[in-house]
């Protein structure tokens, strides 16, 4: 299949946000880094599939992005599983890219050996506690 | 090849196995005490926590169903069998090797209340168990010894327990945003009791929330049977053999004369026992004794889960994000026990859980992909809080567990499952969704996402050999031993007559403990 069909509909799964105010934004799909060579044996029935309703894949490249997405919806609705695992495929490179998870405010790599900082209760909640503690017990006892 | 006999053989190292050979052990040391595990020892380096695509190990080789296990690409290290799941509606969750569902469970640690064992005396529905809160009582206190709770006495939703080893763990910002939203409608929430550290103990270090509890705890904060209840048992003299499928409980007579099992080199091997103990959930369980032919009408039925939803809310402020434990970090019991004005009886447990990893919460939006997908993740992430929603589920016939006409890889006939939401769950369900959207948006949440059936919550495997006193409508006696071959005990979930509507690992491990007394009992 061709580079130029595949890195095509990546980006149309995974269009990227637009810039917002200095925040760091999400990349498209290949820009994270996300490819698909074709070989996938899993997918290689519903590329073809895409390929064949658009006319093609340079017809496919051709394309709007918004006539892609619309192509691409009328593919997932008729065999949703099938499309929902090469989604799933994309997803699972994207979002443990790091530049991804920067752009989210998270960290890439494993979660550890540093784990994360999780917050105490503060005064406001421990207060909130000390009134259910003041509950009178409300399990029910049998008879 | 035929082995030397044992008092005791048990199948299955999960928590009922696991806590029921630490009792007998302690109690009759000089009994010969055998356990046959079908999986191997948890391999704590190769869990995916230190690695970079930890977040997708959670969908392939640790995933929390054993069919997409078995489908996965990487070996997994849970040694499964297929489970025919197509007419279910929840998919069953289990993890198989030494330690059971232990290793991927979330560790929340909830008892049942006193009311869960008298159904039937109460509100007039299913079966009281064959004791009460009472009789078990001192059983979940040992259990909670032995796994160490991080939790907070002075639950008024309780009676009251013994003082926890461990603070509670801590609440975290949406711990705190769901805290403030009970209080806002004056519903009882509390900290979650949980087998997890919370700070150093019995020889395990505390949690540092890293998050994906369900692919393993590398640390070994988080309790599983592995790390408490196996090194004692063994210490005491249990011998437990990993990797042998158990293929056939021997019968003769009426009475258990061993089991014959594969070994790791594919041998058929015959060990001889006084006894026999089965703990291998409420799917293993049943497709071994149906398979070993044992004549039970009611063996297979009943399956219960515990009906799921949950409700995520939305909110402005800047949350934890994908820490962990999971299943943190507090509760509300406001809703457990009968209210006939809620059109149901019994009751709903609301847990407030922490969240997923980016990839997952990304894959669950209803359109995961294009440009309103990264717009949804971006509001989400790190702003969300969700809460499960569990109800009671309560025991139908037509639920069950049997038998296909296959033979599987394990050497074992294929099993099915039925299950189907009942008009009771789905109302109870129906009515937790409004309580946790009311909840969420008291707590500030702009927007709340209801997904009304969890489907692939299926850990809790109940019901399917359960206790009585009638052999056409029950399994086991109350000590756990089979009416239809009395040195044949069943040590799971499988036995309980109802279930709550709270997680039942504090009670697996109860009930196995107190079955272990009872025949230490029977045998002096």
């Amino acid at each position: 299949m061709r580079r130029d069909f595949l890195a095509c509909l990546v980006d149309t799964l995974l269009p990227g946000e637009p810039g917002a105010g200095g925040r760091a934004t999400l990349s498209t799909g290949t820009a994270a880094g996300v490819k698909l060579d074709g070989g996938e044996v899993s997918h290689v029935d519903i590329l073809c599939r895409l390929a064949a309703r658009a006319g093609g894949e340079a017809a496919f490249v051709e394309a709007s992005p918004a006539s892609r997405a619309a192509l691409m919806r009328g593919v997932e609705k008729e065999d949703a599983g099938a499309f929902r695992a090469l989604v799933q495929a994309v997803l699972e490179d994207y979002y443990e890219a790091p530049p991804v998870l920067q752009a989210l405010g998270w960290r890439g790599g494993g979660v550890q050996p540093d784990g994360n900082v999780v917050e105490e209760a503060d005064a406001v909640t421990l207060a909130r506690l000390d009134r259910q503690r003041t509950r009178r017990p409300f399990w029910r006892k049998l008879p | 090849m035929k082995l030397d006999p044992v008092d005791v053989a048990i199948v299955g190292a999960g928590f009922g196995g696991a806590a029921f050979a630490w009792r007998l052990s302690q109690r009759r040391p000089r009994l010969r005490i055998l356990c046959l595990e079908r999986g191997g020892w948890p391999d704590r380096a190769a869990m995916p926590a230190r690695s970079s695509i930890w977040q997708r190990a959670v969908l392939h080789e640790w995933a929390t169903s054993p069919n997409l296990r078995l489908k996965a690409a990487r070996a997994s290290q849970s040694a499964d069998y297929p489970i025919d799941d197509s007419s279910s509606a929840f998919k069953p969750l289990m993890w198989n090797g030494v330690g059971g569902s232990t290793i991927a469970w979330a560790a929340h640690f909830p008892r049942l209340h006193p009311s869960d064992f008298s159904t039937k005396s109460l509100d007039g529905v299913a079966d009281d168990w064959p004791f009460t809160y009472e009789d078990l009582e001192p059983y979940y206190d040992l259990n909670d010894a032995q796994c160490g709770v991080a939790g907070l006495g002075g639950d008024p939703a309780y009676p009251p327990k013994p003082a926890r080893d461990m603070p509670p763990l801590a609440l975290g910002r949406l711990g705190m945003a769901a805290a403030r939203g009970f209080d806002a409608l004056d519903w009882h929430w509390w900290p979650v009791d949980a087998a997890i550290n919370s700070r150093a103990h019995a020889g395990r270090p505390g949690c540092n929330h890293c998050g994906p509890c369900l692919t393993g705890c590398v640390s070994g904060a988080k309790s599983s049977v592995d790390l408490t209840y196996w090194p004692q048992a063994i210490a005491n003299g249990v011998e437990l053999r990993a990797n042998c499928v158990v293929q056939q409980v021997e019968i003769e007579g009426g009475r258990a004369t061993g089991v014959r099992y594969r070994d790791a080199g594919s041998r058929e091997v015959v060990q001889p026992a006084g006894t026999v103990v089965v703990a291998g959930n409420g799917i293993g369980t049943p497709r071994l004794l149906l398979a070993s032919g044992v004549d039970s009408p009611a063996l297979g039925a009943n399956l219960m889960f515990h009906g799921a939803a949950y409700a995520r809310g939305i909110f402005r402020e800047e949350l934890d994000g994908p820490v962990g434990p999971v299943g943190c970090a507090v509760y509300s019991h406001e809703f457990y026990e009968t209210d006939e004005r809620r059109g149901f009886k019994r009751g709903i447990h609301l847990q407030v859980t922490r969240e997923n990893a980016p990839l997952l919460q990304a894959a669950r939006l209803e359109d995961p992909w294009g440009e309103q997908a990264h717009r949804l993740l971006r509001e989400e992430f790190r702003h969300s809080v969700p809460v499960l929603i569990c109800n009671e589920d309560l025991p139908e016939a037509h639920n069950r567990v049997s038998l296909t006409r296959e033979v599987e890889a394990d050497g074992l006939p294929g099993v099915k499952i039925d299950y189907a939401v009942s008009e009771h769950t789905r109302r109870a369900l129906d009515f937790g969704l409004d309580r946790a959207d009311d909840m969420l948006r008291a707590a500030g949440a702009y927007r709340v996402v209801r997904v009304p059936l969890a489907p692939l919550t299926g850990w809790h495997l109940l019901g399917t050999a359960r206790m009585g006193v009638d052999p056409a409508t029950s399994v086991t006696d109350a000590s756990g031993r089979t009416h239809a071959v009395k040195n044949l005990i069943i040590a799971d979930g499988s036995v309980f007559p109802t279930v709550g509507a709270v997680n039942p690992g504090s009670t697996i491990g109860a009930v196995a403990l107190k079955f272990a007394d009872d025949l230490a009992g029977s045998l002096a």
